[in-house]
């Protein structure tokens, strides 16, 4: 049998007094696109951390590739989202992207030729390369955001964990990112997990989806209902599609409020 | 410009102002860009209180300070990192607290003491051939430790929860950083003053990241230019007969003001 990507088993995790996930089971095929979606402190955050061993969850079981979080840290390739910088930081893009290594450098000052080539590699990768001695503060959102996918790939991962890669990012770039994403999924067999509350775009690109408000809701297939997003977001939503002709989502009206 | 030389304090003050600039300007730059100003601030008032217990136990002020400015440095960064108080908060109450311990102390030892001001403003008069020493020995380490881990600084300055996930241990990074900085600060004491010391560790790195966006460039700046205040400042406190400490911020403030206004009006 092939071991999952990723495997979680009754994962309960609270902070402070308040339960952030609650039984989380989710289990995932290398190669797998999933996209999380979920309102704002639907616990997203927090289960990219679990992930990423950054947390332990005080119950439950977390696999990746058969290891615990806090071993896998070359399996892992982390986005976080990129307004999360200080603009003003004195670091270039070679800089930003080298990071990736960073853990690699053990007891060396200085990165190594093969360092340097994987980095080169990864900006070509995002075709980022030709700003490579930019200052991090001069590039767009987009391109911000394929740097830090870039520095990602520098750990030559087998999966990607990207927090709202698209957020404040229009629409137009975040169509490119996507599709970035996806040829890094189908090329390189990446498994991607995404986490966004932008409902629309997500699912026009992703194989599967969830939703994530505590507990996750996971049919391991690309269907979003609404009945699966009103679990999640505890009210009626409006489903639009963005321009993805094959796929046909359910239309429902808010229901009218009353006071 | 030469005949301030022929004063034994006068190279001594010298010399702590080059080795002076050189702490000032790379440690300076990690305060700037890792915003921790405030902590900055923080140690260094925390460390009146360890002058002023050591004039009460009779040892050197500097190794009551170093203990208190590690100490405080070393508490405040956890308790903000691992949410146990928020660290505004504990910054605040560490600065007043090494105050009011060092307030205490002065007035319940006995007999004749430095004045007080010496230590918040600096007195160049205190600097002897042992705190050469010890600024010679705390310039080379800091080089060496800066050499060895600029790409684990910097990744842990920019971005610590990427940088722990591929497994660099950044709490470590990071109290190294802020145990430099403690030592920086009280090895300067001397020489700037707990008060102005952290305009010397913010000023320069501050405009000379204005001017460059190359970490190593801004250090390199931040140097040149604490070189310049501090030796401009050293020759106009001679020639005014002002204290050496405060004349060397006055001319670092007014040229920050200036660059800061430049920058706008530049815009």
């Amino acid at each position: 049998m092939v071991e999952p990507a990723i495997e979680l088993k009754d994962v309960s995790v609270s902070l402070g007094n308040k339960i952030v996930l609650k039984d989380v089971t989710v289990s995932l095929d290398e190669g797998t696109f999933l996209g999380i979606i979920g309102p704002n402190g639907g616990g997203k955050t927090t289960l990219l951390k679990v992930l990423l061993g950054l947390l332990t969850p005080e119950q439950g079981d977390v696999r990746i590739h058969g290891k615990t979080p806090s071993k896998v840290s070359d399996v892992i390739g982390y986005v976080p989202q990129y307004s999360n910088f200080d603009a003003q930081f004195p670091i270039s893009v070679w800089d930003v992207v080298l990071m990736g290594r960073v853990g690699e450098l053990g007891w060396k000052p200085f990165y190594s030729k093969e360092d340097k080539k994987i980095a080169e590699a990864s900006l070509k990768m995002v075709d980022m390369l030709e700003y490579k001695d930019r200052q991090i503060s001069e590039l767009s959102g987009g391109q911000q955001q394929r740097v830090l996918i870039a520095r990602a790939l520098t750990i030559e991962p087998k999966i990607l964990l990207l927090d709202e890669p698209t957020a404040s990012i229009d629409e137009k770039i975040q169509t490119n990112i996507y599709e970035l994403l996806q040829k890094l999924n189908k090329k390189k067999n990446i498994t991607i997990i995404l986490v966004s509350h932008d409902i629309g775009v997500i699912s026009s690109y992703v194989d599967e989806v969830a939703c994530l408000n505590q507990y996750l809701i996971y049919h391991g297939s690309d269907e979003l209902t609404s009945e699966m997003i009103e679990a999640s977001y505890e009210c009626p939503v409006d489903l639009v599609a963005h321009g993805h002709p094959h796929r046909v989502f359910e239309h429902k009206m808010p229901s009218e409020e009353e006071d | 410009m030469f005949e301030m030389l022929e004063y034994a304090f006068m190279r001594n003050a010298l010399y702590a102002g080059i080795l002076g600039s050189i702490i000032f300007g790379i440690i300076g730059t990690y305060v700037v860009v890792k915003k921790i100003v405030f902590i900055s601030g923080g140690v260094a008032h925390a460390s009146f209180g360890g002058v002023g217990m050591s004039l009460y136990l009779g040892i050197e002020p500097l190794f009551g300070a170093l203990l208190f400015a590690i100490t405080s440095a070393v508490g405040v960064g956890y308790l903000g990192k691992e949410k146990i108080q928020r660290e505004d908060t504990a910054i605040g109450i560490i600065w007043a607290l090494g105050m009011a311990i060092g307030a205490f102390f002065y007035h319940i030892t006995p007999g004749y003491l430095p004045s007080p001001a010496s230590f918040l403003f600096g007195n160049l008069l205190m600097i002897g051939t042992f705190d050469i020493y010890l600024l010679s020995g705390l310039a080379l380490s800091i080089v060496i430790i800066v050499v060895l881990f600029y790409h684990r600084l910097q990744a842990v300055s920019f971005d610590e929860e990427f940088s722990e996930v591929v497994g660099i241990k950044t709490n470590l990074v990071y109290i190294l950083l802020l145990i430099m900085i403690a030592f920086s600060i009280v090895f300067l004491i001397k020489f700037v003053g707990i008060i102005l010391v952290i305009a010397m560790l913010s000023i320069p790195a501050s405009i000379s990241s204005s001017v460059t966006h190359d970490m190593r460039k801004v250090m390199v700046y931040s140097v040149i230019l604490s070189l310049v205040f501090i030796l401009s400042g050293l020759w106009l406190s001679y020639q005014w007969n002002t204290p050496a400490g405060p004349t060397i911020i006055l001319l670092s403030g007014a040229v920050f003001i200036l660059n800061t206004l430049g920058d706008k009006l530049y815009d």
